[in-house]
């Protein structure tokens, strides 16, 4: 029985959790590693908090698996309810959303950059970027980049998690990435 | 983490926590579209009482006043249904914004057509006289409602401005004596050089518009004389 609801597609499990709570612990288990790298990498918060948080968020989607629409991607179904429910929780505890990203993860989303490689030899340059991209990009602009660049979600996946359009995705892909080079040369870091 | 699927059906469990049924989510969405709807008739209808206020008022006669052209302009703007329509207008787009697919929408395109779709309805209430009904019932029942707004009688009861509008009491050959919206008696003089324009018979109960100078505290001097009807302007 176990291996064959492993089998299933997120489609089917989601109409047998519908039958069953137990069957709901296969979506679970599917999507809590990537829930879970998703809110260490758009937030700061803590190992406990993110547990808590994606208890709430995985009760949260139980509790509205009949408004899932058959259109959408399942994954972008439950990470819109993931971001959805970060942002409020964010906002209650009036805590400041700070991604928290590798070097790696800096080269995907400055991809474009010729010498970047070079830059994040750099430690002291890496420093700089990293306090750039955590502490002063906004929000809206820190969730498509990841969503894009780290996530690596498609246009149309992006729009369904954010529930945005089609070009509203694309603006803040472009000023996300010319702010961060702005307030680079702002603060006379020339490494890149 | 481990433990995380196991504490979360466990509270499933112990807190009887079940998926909100479909009519509820099916409700919701109906509840959403409804209130587009309405704040939407709002909108028109705001839009249709503009285009009465708009259309019932005289706009030629700034140009012979003394005052400030673009000053009288913005006293007889519809003020309050200008508010009102994009109050609801803004309300309409924000609750279609809410509903589950409008980011796959062209927004901008919606909002056009839905506009459109709006002044052109608001254009056929004008036309079946319902925005002029509506007025009135505000009119009546509401007694700040004719404070806030400025319609043709408060344009033509400008005395002091040269406007000056009521039903004729009596008339000689050189003066008429007219009562106006607030019960007030006026002498009207008349010379060879007053304009009567439009269908003016001044006769006993016609109700008319004069453009002209008040001489005293009830006389006033008429320069044009039109009829209170809107077919005084051509």
């Amino acid at each position: 029985m176990q291996a064959k609801q492993q089998n299933l597609n997120d489609q089917e499990l989601v109409k047998l959790s519908l039958e069953s709570p137990y069957n709901f612990a296969y979506i679970m288990e599917r999507y809590q590693g990537k829930l879970n790298g998703y809110l260490r990498k758009i937030s700061n918060l803590s190992a406990d908090t993110r547990e808590d948080l994606l208890q709430e968020i995985f009760i949260k989607i139980y509790q509205n698996l009949n408004d899932y629409d058959k259109d959408l991607k399942f994954s972008s179904w439950i990470y819109r309810i993931t971001h959805n429910h970060l942002i409020d929780y964010i906002r209650k505890e009036k805590k400041k959303l700070k991604i928290s990203i590798d070097k790696h993860q800096l080269n995907q989303l400055l991809s474009h950059k010729k010498d970047i490689s070079k830059t994040l030899a750099n430690q002291e340059c890496w420093e700089k970027v990293k306090f750039i991209i955590e502490n002063k990009l906004k929000i809206k602009y820190k969730e498509v980049l990841i969503l894009r660049f780290i996530e690596e979600k498609s246009y149309s996946e992006i729009m369904d998690i954010l529930a945005l359009p089609k070009g509203t995705i694309a603006t803040r892909i472009k000023r996300g990435k010319k702010y961060i080079e702005k307030e680079l040369k702002k603060a006379n870091i020339l490494c890149l | 983490m481990k433990n995380l699927i196991k504490t979360t059906l466990d509270k499933i469990q112990k807190q009887e926590i079940k998926p909100k049924s479909k009519i509820y989510f099916y409700s919701k969405n109906i509840l959403l579209w409804f209130l587009f709807f309405i704040t939407f008739l709002f909108a028109t209808l705001a839009i249709a009482l503009i285009i009465f206020f708009i259309l019932d008022l005289d706009w030629d006669i700034y140009q012979h006043l003394n005052d400030s052209y673009i000053e009288n302009l913005l006293i007889a703007i519809p003020h309050l249904w200008l508010i009102l329509m994009l109050i609801f207008s803004l309300t309409s787009i924000y609750i279609f914004k809410k509903t589950k697919k409008a980011y796959k929408k062209n927004i901008i395109l919606f909002i056009s057509l839905t506009f459109l779709l709006s002044i052109i309805s608001a254009i056929f209430l004008y036309q079946t006289g319902l925005s002029q009904d509506i007025n009135n019932i505000f009119e009546k029942n509401i007694p700040q409602y004719t404070q806030i707004t400025h319609n043709k009688t408060d344009q033509w009861s400008q005395a002091n401005k040269g406007l000056l509008s009521g039903t004729i009491q009596q008339t000689n050959n050189y003066s008429i004596n007219i009562l106006d919206f607030s019960n007030k008696n006026w002498s009207i003089k008349i010379t060879p050089q007053t304009i009567v324009k439009g269908k003016v018979l001044l006769e006993i109960n016609e109700q008319i518009k004069i453009i002209g100078e008040k001489i005293n505290k009830n006389e006033f001097q008429a320069k044009e004389i039109r009829p209170w009807g809107k077919q005084g302007n051509h």
